[in-house]
C-alpha cells in the first residue's frame, strides 16, 4: 500500500478540561481550519486525542502554520499507513530516508524509536514495536546510533484504531488554549514593542482580542496609523476575525494639556484610554482590558502609577507582561513577528505634549483632583462618536 | 465640499502636477513608439529621432550644443553626476558649496570630503544670499576645483546672483568649474549660462509640470566626466542604459512650455505669492518671512512662526485640506531644523516653526486667500495650546 502524507496536530492542555473538552476540540479545529485556509489540504479529522490533516499540499508549510495556533502542543508531518508490521517498517524507512536526505553529513546521530499503541489488537506492544523497528532501521541508516536518553532523531510510531502514523519531526506549538474559549478582551495597542506582546499572551490563553489604538492626528502624521494596522493584522493571524478600533485622541490631550498639571499628563492620558477601552468593551461584550504594562519599566509604570491608572477601570485589567524584563518582552516580540514593525520610526500619541518631568509616584487623590477640571464624559463621548473601525 | 474640492496643493516645490498636454506628448512613446533608440530597425530609429529632436530643443533653450546635454533621471542624479564625475580632476583642489545646497549636492561633496578631498562652505547673509566677499577670499586662499551653487533655494526661495559669482570666478579663479543647480529656478527664471560663465546646470522636469524621473545635466564646456553608470554607452557615454524616451520627450515638452510662458507664469505666481505673504503678515503680525526680498523665486514662500512646531502645523493645515511642507519635503519625517534654515541663523523658536508654501501658476487667488486664513487660524490655535 502507498503511504499517505498527513499532518498530525497534538494538543495537551485542552485534553484536561473535562466536560468542556469536546467544545475545546471543536474550537481548536475551527481555528486550525482558519489558519490553514490558504494552504491546500484535505479533510481535517479529529480522531481521539489528535487532529489529523489529510492530503497536505505542502506538509512542511502546513505543519509550520498549524504550529502557530493556540492550544497546539506540537505538530508533525507524518505518513499514514496500514497497521501491519510490514507497512510500518516500510513507512519508517521512507520517513527516515527523507530525513537523512535533508540532513546530509557524516556525523553519528543519536536515535531512538518512540512507539505508542492505542489499538490493542495490534500484535506487538509498544516496547516490542520499538525494539523491532530499531533493529530494522539501524542497518539501513549507518549514521544512526541508539541513544535512549538524548536522542536527536526520534522515530515516532502511533498505532491507532484506523491507521498507523509514522513521523520523525516534531514542531513545537505555542501551547495555551484555543482562541475563543475564554471570552473577549479589549487590548490597548500602541505602536510600541510591549502592547502587541501583551495582546498575544492574552490570546494564547484563549481570549479573543479586540484592538484599540489612540491617534493624535493632526499633532502627528497619519502615517503612524499604518504601523498600528500592520501590528493588528500581524496579530490577527492568531485568531479568527479581528477588529481594530482607532479612537481620535488629540482633543483629549489638548484638554488635559490646557486644564491639568503637566507632570500628571501621562497618567491622565492613560486613564482616558482606559475609559475609552471600557466603553468599547461594553459595546462588544468584552470582559477585560489588556495593557502592556511592566512593573517599573518606565516612569509611568511604578506601582503607585499603575494603581492610579488602573483605578479608572471597572473591568479587570490584565497585564500579562507585569513580571517581564524588557529583554524578555523583546525576545517574545521577535518570536511572534511584531518586533520589526514596532521599531519602525513613527511617533505615537504618547509623544505629544510629553511632560518634561512626569510624576513618578502619583496618588489617586491628586489624579482625581486634576480630573475635576475635565469634562470626562463629554471627551469620551466626542472621541467615541468618531471612531475609525477596521475588520479583517 | 468633498475632500478633493477642499484640497489646496501648496507644495509645488516638492513636485508639481503633470500637465495633461505633457502627458499627451509622452503617450505615443509608451504605446506604439516603444522601441529602443539603439535598435537599428525603423522603429528604433523613430525613437532615436524623437530623442534627438528633444535634445536639440532642450539644448536650444539652455543655450548649449546638443552633444553637451545629458538626459538623467532628475536633479539628484545630475548633481551627483557632475560632482562625482569631475572628482578625478579635482584632487589637490578644493570644492566649495553654499550652505543652502540640496542634499544631492551636500551628500556627494561630503562623500568626497570623507575620501580626503578638501571642501569649504561659503557663508551667506540672513536672507541666504552668498557672501561674495567671503567667496572671493576662499578663492584666493586655495585653488578651487568646483563651486556648487543652488540658483534658487528649494527651501526659502533665495536666488543667488549667478552673474556676479561668475564674474568673481572669471577674474580670480578661471579654472574653477561652476555648477549651478537650477532645479527650482529653471521654470521661472531665464538661465543665461554663457553670459554668467556657468559650466554646468542641473534641471528637473517634475518641478515645472513635467514627469518625475526626467532631468538633465547641461554642460557648457567639454570636460572629462567619469560616468556613474557604464554599459552600452548611451548619452555620449556619460550615462549608459536604454533611454527613457517618453520621460525625455515629456520633460523637454514641459521645459519648452515653461520657457515659452516663463514671464507670464512668473508674474502670476509672484502675484499669488505676494498675496499669500501679505495676507499672512496681516493676520499673524509676528510671522517671519525668510529669503531675500526682491531676489527670490516667485513660487516659494518660507515663513517662520515661533511657539509651534512646523510638522504639527503642517498636519493641522492638511486636516483643513491644505498641503504644505515643513522646511523642505525631503526633511519631513526627520526631526530637527534643516541645514538651510540653520544657515539663515534664525533663533530656534521660529526655526522649528518654519513651513514652506510653494505655488504654481495653476493656483488661484481664492485658494491663496483660504490658505492664508487657515494658516492664521491654525497658528493662533497652536500657539494657544503651546509646545510644552
Amino acid at each position: 500500500m502507498k503511504h499517505l502524507p498527513v499532518v498530525v496536530v497534538r494538543y495537551s492542555e485542552i485534553g484536561l478540561k473535562g466536560g468542556n473538552r469536546r467544545d475545546f476540540e471543536k474550537l481548536l479545529v475551527r481555528n486550525l481550519k482558519h489558519v490553514l485556509k490558504d494552504l491546500p489540504h484535505g479533510p481535517v479529522e479529529r480522531p481521539r486525542g489528535r487532529v489529523v490533516v489529510r492530503d497536505p499540499g505542502d506538509p512542511a508549510a502546513l505543519a509550520r502554520a498549524a504550529a502557530s495556533v493556540f492550544g497546539v502542543a506540537s505538530v508533525s508531518p507524518a505518513l499514514s499507513t496500514e497497521q501491519t508490521i510490514d507497512e510500518i517498517v516500510d513507512a519508517s524507512r521512507v520517513v527516515l530516508g527523507d530525513f537523512m536526505a535533508e540532513n546530509p553529513g557524516d556525523s553519528l546521530l543519536p536515535f531512538r524509536v518512540s512507539g505508542r499503541r492505542s489499538e490493542k489488537r495490534f500484535p506487538l506492544n509498544s516496547m516490542e514495536l520499538e525494539r523491532l523497528l530499531g533493529g530494522k532501521m539501524l542497518p539501513l541508516f549507518p549514521r544512526l546510533k541508539v541513544d535512549l536518553s538524548r536522542p536527536e532523531v526520534v522515530l515516532g510510531v502511533e498505532v491507532r484504531e484506523k491507521e498507523a502514523l509514522v513521523f520523525c519531526r516534531q514542531i513545537e506549538g505555542p501551547g495555551g488554549l484555543p482562541v475563543g474559549s475564554q471570552g473577549t478582551a479589549v487590548a490597548l495597542l500602541s505602536g510600541g514593542i510591549d502592547s502587541p506582546v501583551a495582546a498575544w499572551m492574552t490570546m494564547k490563553r484563549g481570549t479573543r482580542v479586540i484592538f484599540m489604538n489612540y491617534h493624535s492626528y493632526p499633532f502627528i502624521s497619519e502615517a503612524s496609523r499604518t504601523k498600528v494596522e500592520k501590528i493588528a493584522r500581524s496579530l490577527g493571524r492568531f485568531q479568527r476575525g479581528t477588529l481594530l478600533v482607532i479612537a481620535p485622541f488629540a482633543p483629549i490631550q489638548v484638554a488635559i494639556k490646557k486644564e491639568c498639571p503637566e507632570q500628571l499628563r501621562t497618567i491622565l492620558y492613560r486613564r482616558m484610554m482606559i475609559r475609552l477601552a471600557e466603553r468599547l468593551a461594553e459595546r462588544e461584550g468584552a470582559l477585560a482590558l489588556v495593557t502592556g504594562e511592566s512593573l517599573g519599566q518606565v516612569a509611568s509604570q511604578t506601582l503607585e502609577n499603575i494603581r492610579a491608572i488602573g483605578e479608572a477601570a471597572a473591568l479587570p485589567l490584565l497585564r500579562p507582561l507585569i513580571g517581564f524584563d524588557k529583554s524578555e518582552t523583546i525576545d517574545l516580540a521577535r518570536r511572534i513577528g511584531t518586533y520589526d514593525i514596532s521599531i519602525e520610526p513613527y511617533p505615537d500619541c504618547c509623544t505629544v505634549f510629553q511632560p518634561r518631568k512626569p510624576k513618578i509616584k502619583a496618588t489617586l487623590e491628586e489624579v482625581e483632583r486634576a480630573e475635576e477640571a475635565l469634562d470626562i464624559e463629554g471627551l469620551v463621548d466626542e472621541s467615541f462618536s468618531s471612531l475609525d473601525e477596521e475588520r479583517f | 465640499m468633498s475632500q478633493e474640492e477642499r484640497t489646496i496643493y501648496l507644495d509645488n516645490a516638492a513636485t508639481t502636477a503633470l500637465d495633461p498636454e505633457v502627458l499627451d506628448s509622452m503617450l505615443p512613446f509608451l504605446q506604439g513608439g516603444f522601441a529602443n533608440p539603439s535598435s537599428a530597425h525603423s522603429m528604433g530609429q523613430a525613437a532615436r529621432r524623437a530623442l534627438d529632436e528633444a535634445r536639440e530643443k532642450a539644448a536650444a533653450i539652455v543655450g548649449t550644443k546638443p552633444s553637451r546635454l545629458i538626459f538623467t533621471s532628475g536633479g539628484s542624479e545630475s548633481n551627483n553626476m557632475i560632482i562625482r564625475g569631475l572628482s578625478p580632476r579635482l584632487r589637490e583642489k578644493r570644492l566649495i558649496m553654499t550652505r543652502l545646497e540640496h542634499p544631492s549636492v551636500q551628500q556627494p561633496v561630503a562623500f568626497l570630503n570623507g575620501k580626503g578631498y578638501a571642501t569649504a562652505l561659503v557663508s551667506n547673509d540672513s536672507s541666504g544670499r552668498v557672501n561674495l566677499g567671503r567667496l572671493e577670499e576662499l578663492l584666493l586662499e586655495e585653488k578651487c576645483g568646483l563651486l556648487c551653487v543652488i540658483h534658487g533655494s528649494n527651501e526659502v526661495g533665495t536666488v543667488q546672483d549667478a552673474e556676479a559669482i561668475g564674474r568673481l570666478l572669471r577674474s580670480g579663479s578661471p579654472e574653477t568649474w561652476f555648477h549651478l543647480d537650477a532645479v527650482q529656478s529653471a521654470g521661472y527664471l531665464p538661465l543665461e549660462a554663457e553670459k554668467w560663465g556657468v559650466d554646468s546646470i542641473t534641471i528637473s522636469a517634475h518641478k515645472f509640470h513635467g514627469p518625475k524621473g526626467s532631468g538633465l545635466l547641461a554642460l557648457f564646456r567639454d570636460a572629462p566626466i567619469e560616468p556613474l553608470i557604464t554599459g552600452g554607452g548611451q548619452e555620449g557615454g556619460y550615462r549608459s542604459g536604454t533611454e527613457n524616451v517618453a520621460a525625455v520627450v515629456g520633460g523637454v515638452e514641459a521645459f519648452a512650455r515653461a520657457a515659452d510662458n516663463r514671464s507670464d507664469r512668473s508674474t502670476l505666481t509672484a502675484m499669488l505669492r505676494d498675496g499669500l505673504r501679505d495676507a499672512v503678515a496681516r493676520s499673524v503680525p509676528d510671522a517671519l518671512f525668510n529669503g531675500a526680498e526682491g531676489s527670490s523665486l516667485p513660487h516659494i514662500l518660507s515663513v517662520s512662526f515661533s511657539g509651534l512646531l512646523a510638522e504639527v502645523l503642517l498636519h493641522h493645515m492638511e486636516k483643513e485640506g491644505i498641503m504644505v511642507s515643513a522646511g523642505s519635503a525631503c526633511h519631513s519625517g526627520r526631526a530637527g531644523v534643516s541645514p538651510t534654515i540653520e544657515a539663515l541663523g534664525l533663533p530656534s523658536g521660529p526655526a522649528q516653526g518654519t513651513i514652506r508654501m510653494s505655488l504654481s501658476h495653476r493656483n488661484t487667488i481664492q485658494e491663496v486667500e483660504r490658505a492664508a486664513r487657515v494658516v492664521a487660524e491654525q497658528v493662533s490655535y497652536l500657539r494657544e495650546i503651546g509646545i510644552q
